[in-house]
């Protein structure tokens, strides 16, 4: 899957179109706990692969995120 | 009476006979409406009844549910202005005894009872498809709780309905978007003569003590949940029957 590809499912996932790969997701407040259960559920329909926890619980970045989705 | 002044508001269902009076109702509160309904013929004259200017109708079948993202979007892209409300009155109301009701009957009527109440909802409280304080009212039936014989297949869909309000409730509130359905007992339509209506509805409206339920009426209270005057009311079935059992 594309960069862009994988920007659009962030967008979706955020329901927002303002981040960069740096932006911390503590700054974001629609990195919910309701946010991480969608990563799941996207993990699951887009890259078949079962989210590991403690690799969400470490996610620090957006890079963070989209280096987890292969 | 309540400020909806140039909130922009997508009424489902509006060409029905509920529907058409919440839309007329809302107009005359300010509200900018966006009419959708199956029938556009129908939408546009309701259209031309309607008070205020910048309202507009967006024909779409709740049937066609793999459609719902993009009619939304559409509606935003059109004025570039973000929605404040959405009230669904989407529904149908088949007679059918649980000897016929097969699996595609059901399926029908969830799809457009509820599935497709689902969808909108999921796709209206988008961030950037609503605005914050946004409000979502749903029309829904006491049959949810008290169906009648026949009703098996509409009784199922309204409680469905009604038991998902408290769960998507919990997770808007963090999008401060709140939602309630109206649980609605016999309506009486003012051109239908009372003797003609069946005897369990006859019976229903003869113990309302606080008189009929009419349209205007219901448009009132859908007007209260979607102001903000019902500001911290979220996660209500409201029971509209006009008794007490």
């Amino acid at each position: 899957m594309d960069l862009q590809r994988k920007i659009e499912l962030l967008e979706e996932l955020l329901e927002i179109d303002e981040f960069t790969s740096d932006t911390l997701l503590d700054d974001l407040e629609e990195w919910d706990s309701l946010a991480a259960i969608s990563y799941v559920v996207m993990m699951d329909e887009e890259f078949n692969v079962v989210a590991n926890p403690n690799d969400i619980k470490n996610f620090k970045t957006i890079q963070d995120i989209l280096d987890s989705m292969k | 009476m309540f400020n909806l002044k140039d909130k922009k508001i997508l009424v489902m269902g509006a060409s029905g006979y509920i529907g058409k009076q919440i839309a007329i109702t809302l107009s005359k509160m300010g509200a900018k409406l966006v009419l959708s309904g199956k029938n556009e013929e129908a939408l546009n004259e309701i259209l031309l009844g309607l008070e205020g200017t910048g309202h507009f109708i967006a024909p779409f079948n709740v049937e066609d549910i793999d459609k719902t993202a993009n009619f939304i979007k559409s509606i935003v892209s059109l004025d570039k202005n973000k929605l404040f409300g959405l009230v669904y009155c989407t529904g149908i109301f088949p007679i059918r005894p649980l000897k016929n009701t097969k699996t595609d009957f059901l399926n029908n009527v969830m799809l457009i009872n509820f599935y497709s109440f689902i969808e909108i909802v999921r796709c209206f409280s988008d961030k950037r498809i609503c605005k914050e304080n946004a409000s979502i009212v749903s029309l829904s039936s006491i049959a949810a709780t008290n169906g009648d014989k026949g009703q098996l297949s509409y009784s199922a869909s309204k409680a469905a309905m009604d038991s998902s309000i408290i769960v998507m409730a919990k997770e808007l509130s963090q999008k401060n978007i709140k939602i309630n359905s109206i649980k609605l007992a016999a309506l009486l339509p003012d051109e239908i003569n009372f003797d003609i209506l069946p005897l369990a509805i006859q019976e229903s409206i003869n113990q309302m003590k606080t008189g009929p339920i009419t349209n205007k009426s219901v448009s009132n209270h859908v007007a209260y949940l979607l102001s903000d005057y019902s500001g911290n009311v979220t996660g209500n079935c409201f029971n509209v029957q006009g008794y007490l059992k």
